[in-house]
C-alpha cells in the first residue's frame, strides 16, 4: 500500500517534470526564434553581404569589409532596426554605388558615429567627456570610435559578461591587459566557470573613461568593492586615514611595482588639482626654466617653481600634495592577493626607503591626464623644502638631514658639557681644598673682615 | 571679639611681603607692606600696628635704622629682624635697639608664625589700648587674595613670553655689561 | 642644616612620571625616526608605545598645571619682572657655574618655599613648562591623527612643518634629559636634589658668611 502510492507520487513527479521541462523549450525556441529571424529586407542584403571575403577598395589601399555574418546580425540587438536602420544612406536603385571618391577606413567610422549617436545619444554624452575623446578632438588617429569597442553588427545584450579576453580595451592598453590578466582581479575573472571580478570598465566606466591617475574614481572604485577595506586597515594601520589620502591603493597591493612619490600641485583654495590652462601650456616651460641644470628639479628649483605659480594665481593658492604612488599604468594593475601586499611599515619608514627615490611634480593637463616633470630625490630630505613640501612627509623615510645633524651636536653636548664641568671640577679640586683649608684657619675672625674677601662673590642682596 | 592685628612688613623684595602676608592672612592678621624705610616710618606714624617685619638691607635706611627709630618712638610695638646674611655684629646692634627677634631667611611658615606669636606674647605691657576705627581702612583681606590670584594666573601664563624675552635680550646685556666693563677698566688706566 | 619641605606630593608624582615619560618617548622617538640604524623593537611597537606614553604624559601634564594653578605654589613660576634684578641674579648664577663652583664659592641662590628655582632655572622652566611641552603636546596630538586635524595641520604650514616642529623639541629634550640631571648632582652633595625629589624636603646649609 505504501509502495503504491509512492509510486504514484514519483510517477506524478515525473509528469510534472516534463511537462515544465516542454514549456520551458518551447519558450526558449519561441524567443530565439523571435530575436533570430531577420526580416525580408535583410535578408535580401544578406544575400550577397552574406558572402566571406566581400570587400572594398578604400583610400589608401586599405580594404573595408562588407561581410556580415548573417548568424551573429540575427542574434544581436541591432536585428530589430535593420539593415537600413543605421544604412540609411543606401539608395537600392543605386547599390551599389561606386563612388570615385575613395575615404579611409578610419573616416568612414567617424561618419558611422554619429550614427550610432542618433539613438545612443545618452552613451554619446558620456563619451564626449571621456579623455578617448579629448584625444579623438586633439586629432589622434587611434582614439577608439564607437565601433572600435563595438562591433555594430553582433552586438548583444550580454557583451558586459563575454570572455575576459574580448574585452576591446586591450587592444590598445596591451600592457596594462597583461597586467590584469595575471593580477588577482584577472584571475579569478578568467577562470573557465567564471569569476566575480571587475573588468576594466568596472573600474575605468565604459564612456566616460578618464585618465587613471588625476581623480578619486579610482580609490571609490576600489573602495566601492571592498567597503571594509578602511576598517580593517584601521585595526593594524596607524593614521590610516592619511594613509589612504597620500597612499595609492596599488602602491602596497601591487608589490612588485615600482613606486614614487608624485607632488601634485594642488590648489588650497579650490581644493582641487591645478590644471594647465587650454591653450596655455606653461608647466612644462617653468619646470625647464627653474631646471637650469636639467637634472631634475631640486629644493630651490622647486620653491622657484611654485613662486611661480602663486605670482599670476591670485584667485588660488597653489602647493604640493605630495602622493605615493607606482610609476606605470601597467604595474598599478599588478595587483597581488591580499596575502602578499606589503605591510611593513619600514618599507617606507626607513632612511632610503625605495619610494622616495624617485620624485616627480605634476600638473593635470588640458587633457585630463598628468604631466610630469623630474624632481631630484633630495627634495624630500632638504631643509629648504619643509615649506614648499610641506603637505608630504613620512617618517623616517621623508627626514630631514639637518634636523639629524642638530640631534647628534645637541647629544654630543648633552654627554660633553657634563663630562668638561666633572673634569674641570676634578682638576680644580686641589685648589678647592686648599681654599677650604684657608677658610677653616681664618673662620673665627672673619666675620668683620669684609676687605679680605675680594675673591668672593658680593654679598647677595636678600 | 577679634580685632585683626595689623602687621607690618619692611622689604624692597615685595615677595617677603606676600609670603608673610600667605602665612598670616588666614590666621588673624592683616598685612601691610612697605617698601623702604621712610615709607614705613611714615605709615606708622599715621596709623596703628601690632607688629614690625623688616629687612636689613635697603635701599636708603637699614632695617636697624627702622628698628632702632620705631623702638625710639614706640617702645612698645615688637620688631622682628629678617635677613638673609646676619652677622654677629648685626645681631648686637638689633638686640641692643631692643627687637624681640632675629630671623635668617630661608622663611618658613612656622618660622614666621611661631616669631609673630612669640613677638606679640612678650609685647611690652606699656603698650596703649587703641580704640579700633581703623577696621575700615584695613583692605578686606579676602578681597587682595583673590585680586592677586587672578595676577598670579595672568603672571603665571605670561611667564614663558617673559622668560623668551630675557632669553632674547640675554646675549645683548651680556655684551653690554662686558663692554661697560671694559671701558671702565679703559677708563681707570 | 635645617629642611625645608619645597617639593609638594603632586609635585614629585608628577616629576617622576614625567621623566620615565620622557625617556620613554625619547627612546620610541629615536626608534621611529631611525628605525633601520636603530633596531630596538619593532616600527609599529614603537608607534603605538610613542602614542600611549604621549597621552599618559599630557595627563600628567595637566595634573601638573593645574596644581600650580590653583595652589600658591603658583609662585614658584611667576616671572621676575623687574629685568635688572632678574640679569644681575642671572648672570651671578652663570659666574657660579662656570666659575665660582669650582674654587668652592657658595651657589648664590637660596632655596626658600617659593623661590625654588634659581632665576636661570625658573626661566627655563617657565618656557619648558608652559611653552615647549604645550607645543609638544600639540604637534604630537597632529601627529597622531593627521587627517583628523587636517585643519590644525594646515594652519601650521603643513605636516612638513608640524613635524619639523616636533623633532626640534625632540632633540632639544633630549638634550635636557642629560643636563638636567647633572646639574641636579651639584647640590651640597651630589645626591641631595634626587633625594629631595623623593622626600620633599630639601636640606639648606645654613649661611656660614657673613658679609
Amino acid at each position: 500500500m505504501t509502495s503504491a502510492w509512492m509510486g504514484t507520487v514519483k510517477f506524478t513527479r515525473h509528469l510534472n517534470f516534463a511537462v515544465a521541462f516542454f514549456i520551458f523549450f518551447f519558450a526558449c525556441s519561441i524567443s530565439s526564434q523571435a530575436a533570430g529571424v531577420l526580416s525580408q529586407d535583410d535578408k535580401n542584403c544578406l544575400e550577397c553581404h552574406s558572402q566571406e571575403k566581400f570587400e572594398k577598395p578604400m583610400a589608401e589601399g586599405e580594404m573595408l569589409s562588407l561581410h556580415i555574418p548573417g548568424k551573429d546580425f540575427a542574434a544581436s540587438v541591432h536585428n530589430a532596426v535593420g539593415c537600413t536602420g543605421c544604412h540609411a544612406d543606401i539608395d537600392l536603385k543605386k547599390h551599389p554605388q561606386t563612388s570615385k571618391k575613395k575615404i579611409t577606413l578610419r573616416s568612414h567610422s567617424m561618419a558611422m558615429v554619429q550614427v550610432c549617436k542618433d539613438c545612443h545619444d545618452d552613451k554619446f554624452k558620456l563619451y564626449e567627456g571621456s579623455i578617448h575623446a579629448t584625444l579623438l578632438r586633439d586629432g589622434n588617429e587611434a582614439a577608439p570610435l564607437c565601433s572600435d569597442c563595438h562591433s555594430p553588427h553582433s552586438i548583444r545584450k550580454d557583451t558586459a559578461s563575454a570572455p575576459m579576453a574580448e574585452v576591446s580595451c586591450r587592444q590598445c592598453h596591451t600592457p596594462i591587459y597583461k597586467a590584469y590578466a595575471e593580477s588577482v582581479h584577472g584571475q579569478i575573472r578568467g577562470k573557465p566557470e567564471g569569476g566575480h571580478a571587475p573588468l576594466c570598465p568596472d573600474c575605468h566606466k565604459a564612456h566616460e573613461v578618464t585618465a587613471a591617475s588625476t581623480g578619486n574614481q579610482l580609490k571609490d572604485a576600489c573602495l566601492g568593492c571592498h567597503t571594509n577595506a578602511l576598517a580593517v586597515h584601521k585595526t593594524w594601520l596607524p593614521n590610516t586615514d592619511r594613509h589612504f589620502e597620500a597612499v595609492s591603493c596599488p602602491a602596497c597591493h601591487a608589490p612588485t611595482a615600482k613606486r614614487r612619490v608624485n607632488l601634485r600641485l594642488y590648489d588650497s583654495i579650490a581644493q582641487e588639482r591645478v590644471a594647465e590652462k587650454q591653450g596655455v601650456p606653461q608647466f612644462e616651460s617653468r619646470a625647464r626654466s627653474a631646471d637650469s641644470k636639467g637634472l631634475g628639479l631640486d629644493a630651490l628649483a622647486l620653491q622657484s617653481l611654485l613662486k611661480e605659480f602663486n605670482r599670476e594665481g591670485s584667485e588660488g593658492k597653489t602647493i604640493l600634495r605630495g602622493r605615493l604612488e607606482v610609476s606605470t599604468g601597467a604595474e598599478a594593475h599588478q595587483l597581488a592577493p591580499k596575502a602578499r601586499a606589503i605591510k611593513e611599515c619600514d618599507s617606507c619608514h626607513r632612511e632610503g626607503a625605495a619610494p622616495f627615490q624617485t620624485v616627480t611634480i605634476s600638473i593635470v593637463s588640458p587633457d585630463g591626464r598628468p604631466l610630469h616633470y623630474g624632481a631630484q630625490k633630495e627634495v624630500l630630505n632638504s631643509a629648504t623644502s619643509v615649506d614648499s613640501v610641506g603637505g608630504f612627509y613620512a617618517i623616517g623615510g621623508t627626514r630631514i638631514k639637518l634636523l639629524d645633524v642638530l640631534f647628534v651636536l645637541t647629544l654630543l653636548a648633552g654627554i660633553g658639557i657634563p663630562l668638561g664641568h666633572m673634569t674641570l671640577k676634578w682638576l680644580f679640586r686641589r685648589y678647592l681644598r686648599q681654599i677650604e683649608a684657608e677658610r677653616q684657619a681664618t673662620q673665627p675672625q672673619a666675620d668683620s673682615q669684609a676687605s679680605s674677601g675680594d675673591n668672593s662673590t658680593s654679598p647677595t642682596k636678600s | 571679639m577679634n580685632v585683626l592685628q595689623k602687621v607690618l612688613v619692611v622689604d624692597d623684595d615685595p615677595v617677603v611681603g606676600k609670603s608673610i602676608d600667605r602665612v598670616l592672612a588666614s590666621k588673624g592678621y592683616a598685612v601691610i607692606a612697605a617698601s623702604n624705610g621712610e615709607e614705613a616710618l611714615n605709615k606708622l606714624a599715621s596709623e596703628h600696628y601690632d607688629l614690625v617685619f623688616t629687612d636689613i638691607k635697603m635701599p636708603g635706611m637699614s632695617g636697624l635704622e627702622v628698628a632702632e627709630r620705631v623702638k625710639a618712638s614706640q617702645p612698645w610695638l615688637p620688631v622682628v629682624i629678617v635677613t638673609g646674611y646676619g652677622s654677629d655684629a648685626y645681631e648686637a646692634r638689633a638686640a641692643a635697639a631692643g627687637v624681640s627677634e632675629f630671623l635668617r631667611k630661608p622663611l618658613s611658615p612656622e618660622m614666621i608664625e611661631a616669631s609673630t606669636a612669640k613677638a606679640l606674647r612678650e609685647r611690652s605691657p606699656a603698650m596703649p589700648m587703641q580704640t579700633q576705627p581703623e577696621e575700615i581702612a584695613v583692605p578686606q583681606p579676602e578681597a587682595i587674595e583673590k585680586g592677586s590670584t587672578v595676577k598670579n594666573i595672568a603672571l603665571f601664563l605670561a611667564a614663558p613670553f617673559i622668560g623668551l624675552a630675557y632669553i632674547v635680550a640675554m646675549p645683548f646685556v651680556g655684551i653690554g655689561m662686558l663692554a661697560w666693563f671694559g671701558f671702565k677698566a679703559v677708563m681707570k688706566r | 642644616m635645617h629642611r625645608l619641605y619645597v617639593h609638594p606630593l603632586p609635585v614629585r608624582i608628577w616629576h617622576w612620571i614625567n621623566a620615565f615619560g620622557f625617556i620613554l618617548l625619547i627612546v620610541t622617538g629615536v626608534q621611529i625616526r631611525y628605525i633601520g640604524l636603530i633596531n630596538i623593537m619593532p616600527f609599529k611597537t614603537s608607534v603605538n608605545l610613542h602614542n600611549l606614553v604621549g597621552f599618559v604624559l599630557i595627563a600628567n601634564f595637566f595634573l601638573w598645571f593645574l596644581f600650580y594653578l590653583f595652589s600658591d605654589k603658583i609662585k614658584v613660576y611667576l616671572p621676575e619682572l623687574n629685568p635688572m634684578k632678574h640679569f644681575r641674579e642671572s648672570f651671578r648664577q652663570m659666574a657660579f657655574y662656570g666659575y665660582g663652583i669650582f674654587k668652592g664659592q657658595p651657589n648664590p641662590h637660596h632655596v626658600s618655599l617659593y623661590h625654588k628655582f634659581n632665576p636661570m632655572q625658573s626661566m627655563t622652566y617657565q618656557i619648558v613648562m608652559l611653552l615647549l611641552v604645550p607645543i609638544q603636546i600639540y604637534t604630537g596630538i597632529l601627529l597622531w591623527d593627521v587627517e583628523r586635524f587636517q585643519t590644525g595641520v594646515n594652519l601650521f604650514g603643513g605636516l612638513r612643518v608640524v613635524d619639523t616642529v616636533h623633532v626640534l623639541l625632540f632633540i632639544f629634550f633630549s638634550g635636557f634629559i642629560f643636563i638636567h640631571p647633572y646639574l641636579a648632582s651639584l647640590g651640597h652633595t651630589p645626591t641631595a636634589h634626587f633625594k629631595a625629589m623623593f622626600t620633599g624636603y630639601e636640606e639648606i646649609e645654613e649661611e656660614t658668611e657673613g658679609h
